[in-house]
């Protein structure tokens, strides 16, 4: 199944790291935006 | 990730902000090169914390304009898209509003046009300044997204550019 049991959370509970590259992102700015948060990794 | 560089390219004028952490703990060096192959334009940053979401990689979260955690699958996956195109109806869209608007509602004018900023990492942002509240400037990309940054990390010249423009 593509996908997973959602959890209950919030985006306030998320803090990113060191920005690598784009736009400085602060989730408290993102009210009526959608926001998606891809993991990946290099290898 | 290439099939995200779409969905980001197609899909922020319509509301949606994409932010990708690498969570292997890969260098700098290796996550730019991936960055600059498949041309990304949205945030990627060195991990995240928070609660663990990702049972596998890639994995792709979505929260919608409450900030709530609506879905959580593979970026591949149809249902990724039909999650995200489900919320982004309730978003803001910069589609509807002036060019140049900021997304803020209510819309204010540029205390500084468009520009390039340098911060004290020497990092440089296009964005134009639409307040300063304390020592927290309030910018504007230029896809209308807004963010808030500490204007004392920026370089002493943009700081000085910054009081000139709020001087009365």
């Amino acid at each position: 199944m593509a996908q997973d049991t959602v959890p209950d959370h919030s985006l306030s509970e998320f803090t990113l790291g060191e920005l690598v590259s784009g736009n400085e992102v602060d989730f408290s700015t993102l009210q009526g935006k959608v926001v998606t948060i891809e993991y990946w990794g290099t290898r | 990730m290439p099939h995200l560089v779409q969905m980001d390219k197609k899909l922020s004028r319509k509301g949606l902000v994409v932010v990708a952490p690498e969570v292997q703990g890969s260098s700098q060096e290796d996550i730019l090169q991936l960055v600059e192959k498949n041309d990304v334009g949205y945030t990627v940053t060195k991990g995240i914390t928070g609660p663990g979401l990702a049972t596998g990689i890639p994995r792709t979260a979505v929260f919608d304009v409450s900030g709530k955690l609506v879905y959580v699958g593979h970026p591949m996956a149809p249902e990724t898209e039909d999650a995200i195109e489900d919320a982004l109806k309730e978003a803001t869209s910069d589609e509807s509003e002036k060019p140049g608007s900021s997304g803020l509602a209510p819309r204010k004018t540029d205390l500084v046009p468009s520009r390039s900023w340098t911060n004290d990492e020497k990092r440089v942002i296009e964005a134009s300044l639409l307040e300063v509240v304390g020592t927290v400037g309030k910018f504007k990309l230029s896809n209308g997204q807004p963010f808030d940054y500490d204007i004392t990390r920026l370089s002493e010249a943009d700081q000085q550019l910054i009081k000139e423009a709020l001087a009365p």
